[in-house]
């Protein structure tokens, strides 16, 4: 299969996919056409809304607003016009430093990581949250993010087996190089190393999501009697004022 | 105060409007009315806007009861509908005064109606719409002892709206079609040639497995196999996807779906069957068709097309006087019904 290809997915949308599974270069190809996309001047007709995933860019339209030929050629023009793939991910996106308690009751399996990959309980956090990640995409469930890239020593597998209850949202999961944050609880099978006090969805406000992919994130380690209300409307007013 | 209060609901009623756009991206897809075309029919009838509210209910309806005046129709999948002892018609405008009981039994077809309220449902705004999510777990699904009320409406649109009663619509044709047409999509070569051909040429049913986010099919022909197994990287999903899961059972993914998932998909429901296939009742008899990309894009300018005429095919029931115990509702006497604000 060559990439990047334009596939239908059905009448009213296309998707690019910019390659077969995801990798860091597929993902900033990824990133940086949504962005083009959805920067395009004069803006496309039609387009409804646009979501990147792993792999590729969901383009969603309604046909009876603009000419779905125009947008797929728009499309093939951009992805012809360069080599997507040599993207480095803008800038652009906010930095985030999220404030997270590692271990303890919301950090279960952190010990269990910690054997697993040769590390002490330490330089597991000291590792995990020094790396600046950036949000690949959102998805699964409501502002549920894929962070990646963890160091090489965080190339793990999930775990066998789905945790019985789901996890609580702001739980810090880890698997394959990439941090998982669940903004709702879920049924994961991603091992479990912390908990963050900020809720990164919150329907009531204007701009409901804390993160946009290609945002930055970096994780803060603090202990629990840290974790206080304070933090949490700083990073929703930098949201809001657009300082973050 | 005004509204419904519910006596009874079955369970998998929901409130929906139009759906939520813009949040695919934060996970949370469009959601809305299972059919949309159903939804317009009300907000047609009552003159309510293109965003109004309504509540789906699935398979079967409940027991209201009116407090104060209220001025409501029923549309979409028509149910067993009475008031109080009388039996009153689907897709019509119907008044109820103080504490008459409004009775809306099992699906006479399709499996989605919808029960309007002038002026719309009120419910919490999540995310710019009153749609309840089952996926994402947003909005409301409402539950007996709690009640409907109307959007805050003046005297004015009231007697607007006593002005529409009678009015009714006629019953669409999709209900009667049994051809689902289909697309092929970005993993359709992963399936045999003889399973893609079994779409056309089997005989399909949905199963009882559905809800808001999906149905499972069944088919004389047996389960499918994807080519490349069950694995693969997850990647958006666009509502009416057939996706075959591990067992080869295949799935149409509908309103509430997930934004992604990693299990290949055979073929795409074109837009414009997505709410006629939604209809379809467990077991009945469909087929799938495969179309031409610009065969479905037509369709689906014709659907719109179709929904936005539907205001110039409303008309004023003809009744039957024997079945006008409502008389005195109609403004023959003007003043009979006080407007309640």
């Amino acid at each position: 299969m060559q990439y990047p290809r334009i596939c239908e997915a059905g009448d009213q949308a296309l998707l690019i996919e910019f390659g077969e599974t995801y990798s860091r270069e597929v993902s900033c190809a990824v990133m940086a056409f949504d962005r083009e996309l959805n920067h395009s001047q004069p803006p496309l007709e039609g387009i409804v809304e646009t979501a990147p995933t792993l792999r590729s860019v969901l383009v969603q339209f309604d046909s009876t607003k603009g000419d779905p030929q125009h947008i797929e050629n728009w499309c093939r023009a951009a992805l012809e016009g360069k080599n997507w793939y040599s993207e480095k991910t803008p800038v652009t996106g906010h930095n985030w430093r999220i404030p997270v308690i590692y271990g303890g009751e919301g950090g279960p399996d952190l010990a269990e990581v910690a054997s697993l990959v040769g590390l002490t309980e330490s330089q597991v956090i000291e590792s995990h949250s020094s790396a600046e990640l950036t949000v690949l995409c959102l998805g699964f469930s409501p502002g549920l993010a894929y962070l990646a890239e963890l160091p090489e020593t965080f190339a793990i597998p999930r775990r066998n087996a789905y945790t019985a209850r789901p996890v609580p949202a702001g739980s810090i999961l880890i698997a394959n190089q990439q941090t998982v944050l669940p903004a709702t609880p879920i049924q994961t099978g991603w091992w479990r190393i912390g908990m963050t006090p900020v809720m990164t969805f919150r329907p009531e406000r204007a701009k409901p999501f804390l993160f946009s992919p290609s945002d930055r994130v970096r994780f803060q380690p603090i202990t629990e009697s840290e974790a206080n209300d304070s933090w949490l409307d700083t990073l929703w007013e930098a949201l809001d004022h657009g300082r973050a | 105060m005004v509204g419904l209060e519910i006596l009874a609901l079955a369970p998998g009623a929901t409130i929906q409007d139009v759906g939520r756009l813009g949040y695919r991206r934060y996970g949370v897809t469009k959601g809305g009315a299972m059919d949309p075309y159903g939804l317009r029919e009300g907000q047609v009838l009552l003159g309510n806007p293109a965003h109004s509210a309504a509540l789906e209910m699935a398979f079967q309806g409940g027991q209201f009861r009116s407090i104060g005046n209220n001025i409501v129709a029923c549309t979409g999948a028509e149910m067993s509908l009475r008031v109080n002892d009388h039996s009153v018609g689907w897709r019509q405008v119907i008044s109820l005064n103080d504490g008459d009981q409004l009775s809306i039994g099992a699906c006479l077809e399709g499996c989605y109606g919808y029960l309007h309220l002038l002026g719309g449902i009120d419910a919490p705004l999540v995310l710019g719409s009153r749609s309840a999510h089952v996926q994402a777990d947003l909005g409301w699904k409402p539950n007996p002892c709690e009640s409907l009320r109307p959007l805050a409406r003046g005297p004015a649109s009231f007697g607007e709206g006593q002005k529409k009663i009678g009015y009714c619509l006629t019953r669409p044709s999709y209900f009667d079609d049994r051809v689902v047409r289909i697309l092929e999509g970005p993993q359709t070569h992963l399936f045999a040639k003889r399973d893609v051909a079994s779409l056309e040429k089997a005989e399909w049913q949905i199963t009882n497995v559905r809800n808001r986010m999906g149905a499972r099919l069944k088919s004389s022909s047996g389960a499918l196999k994807a080519e490349w197994g069950a694995t693969m990287a997850s990647d958006a999903i666009v509502m009416g996807d057939i996706q075959v899961a591990a067992d080869g059972i295949p799935a149409v993914l509908l309103a509430d779906c997930q934004p992604i998932g990693g299990y290949p998909k055979i073929a795409t429901v074109i837009s414009a069957d997505i709410h006629k296939l939604a209809q379809i009742p467990v077991d009945m008899l469909f087929k799938m068709k495969m179309v031409r990309r610009s065969t479905a894009i037509k369709e689906w300018e014709s659907l719109i097309s179709q929904m936005n005429q539907l205001s110039d095919q409303r008309e004023r029931a003809v009744r039957n006087p024997k079945d006008m115990r409502d008389l005195l509702k109609y403004s023959l006497i003007d003043g009979v019904i006080s407007g309640e604000e």
